[in-house]
């Protein structure tokens, strides 16, 4: 789901509209975003205020029996701040993967602007969805400074046998950060990994963990970088390339 | 154990407020009872209006009310206020309630759009506050009629957005939007502030 799209369930939030998965992303987004958790609150408060106008007396003998019930009924503690455990480490790194997802979708929003495509979207959906992304990225300062340095571009490419492969190339910054999603899982004694080529060859940035979705690597683009590619290699990586790339994302210079 | 009455319903109309909801945290039930005097009606009314069932109603009253007690400890200001807590919950588990309903297949889709438009007229509803209410009406008015039926539909009928699209006849996209910008406005209208 595209921040826009997320950020026009507030409504449908505050009135329990939407199904539960959209509801979790909803509440994921509220964690990240400030100035939508505001807007929630308001719109849940506008909601309250129209269930209030129709009151009607439950019957008397109900009192009795609430209270009655209440009196033997435990209550929750109140939420403390969760400890450093193995489940929340596992939330976090699920809350990381989602911000992936988010910032895939900024940088689409980039990569069309790029392409030309812009007329698409309204000035206004625009700067809305670059207000979200500073938001959202709070704490991924350097990927988000990395995206919308200036000069920024964005590269997007398919990946031969499946997936998607993308490039951001901050040249004021002399990084370039990749980001690749969807990539068909490699037998066990194989890995992905990535070359920085310039016109002097090819430069291992390293091999792409396994296993699910992959976190954006960042890294120095070299004096001459040309572009990344990203070859399958024996399991641990190679020195050099010893495979066709299933990807070349070029860095427009 | 004796508890403490509220005032009389000639006084003007109590809140709750986050210092009561405090004390019933702390398991103090004299409190609880002084909260159920302030929100049993509210609280009721929406259930009942959502549901129309008097017995489920009831039965999903006394639910709310439980869940309001244990989770107490679970209310953070930063969330809006007491009441609109309290009216989360019970508009939460009374749609929850339809929609379990529903799947055994017995919603008039019909009857209930027919509803949208007239959702105040019920003369068996006690309006215990009459300026409230007109505020609503007069702020729904200023709604454009899709705004208007989005919201009241999802809040009153306990509808889900592709249940309204299908209903109105719009797309999925255009019923969210609807519902927020519609609720932006009732907002605005209201004066309301988190």
């Amino acid at each position: 789901m595209s921040l826009i799209e997320l950020h026009q369930l507030s409504g449908a939030w505050a009135m329990n509209a939407l199904d539960d998965n959209e509801n979790k992303a909803f509440e994921q987004h509220l964690r990240e975003c400030e100035s939508c958790a505001a807007e929630a609150a308001e719109l849940r408060e506008t909601a309250a205020r129209l269930g209030a106008v129709t009151e009607h007396a439950p019957p008397p003998a109900l009192r009795a029996r609430v209270l009655a019930v209440a009196a033997q009924t435990r209550q929750l503690p109140p939420a403390t701040p969760p400890s450093e455990t193995r489940a929340s480490a596992v939330l976090a790194e699920r809350r990381w993967l989602k911000r992936l997802g988010v910032l895939a979708a900024a940088a689409s929003v980039l990569a069309a602007v790029a392409l030309g495509t812009q007329a698409v979207r309204s000035n206004n959906e625009l700067s809305r969805e670059v207000d979200a992304l500073r938001q959202v990225t709070a704490e991924y300062n350097q990927l988000a400074a990395l995206m919308s340095s200036p000069g920024a571009t964005t590269v997007s490419r398919s990946v031969e046998h499946g997936g998607t492969g993308m490039a951001v190339y901050a040249p004021s910054q002399n990084k370039v950060l990749f980001l690749a999603g969807g990539l068909p899982q490699l037998p066990a004694d194989r890995s992905y990994q990535l070359w920085v080529v310039a016109a002097d060859g090819p430069q291992s940035a390293g091999v792409l963990p396994t296993g699910g979705k992959l976190p954006p690597m960042v890294m120095e683009a070299l004096a001459g970088t040309e572009k990344l590619a990203l070859t399958v290699e024996p399991r641990g990586g190679s020195k050099g390339p010893t495979t066709a790339p299933l990807v070349v994302l070029p860095l427009a210079v | 154990m004796e508890l403490v009455r509220p005032r009389t319903a000639e006084s003007v109309p109590e809140q709750v407020g986050p210092e009561l909801l405090e004390q019933v945290a702390r398991g103090d039930q004299a409190a609880f009872g002084r909260l159920y005097d302030l929100m049993s009606g509210k609280v009721f009314g929406l259930i009942r209006r959502v549901l129309r069932d008097e017995a489920q109603s009831e039965e999903v009253f006394q639910e709310v009310m439980l869940e309001v007690w244990r989770k107490a400890s679970r209310f953070d200001t930063a969330l809006g206020s007491p009441s609109a807590w309290i009216m989360t919950i019970a508009h939460r588990r009374a749609v929850d309630r339809v929609r379990s309903a529903q799947a055994a297949g017995d919603r008039d889709v019909q009857a209930a759009r027919l509803e949208v438009d007239t959702p105040f007229d019920n003369t068996s509803e006690q309006a215990a506050s009459r300026l409230e209410q007109r505020q609503v009406r007069r702020c729904l008015s200023f709604l454009t009629s899709l705004q208007r039926e989005s919201v009241l539909l999802a809040y009153y009928q306990g509808y889900t957005c592709p249940e309204v699209a299908s209903l109105l006849r719009i797309p999925l996209g255009t019923v969210k939007t609807r519902m927020r910008d519609g609720l932006i406005r009732l907002r605005d209208c209201m004066g309301v502030s988190a």
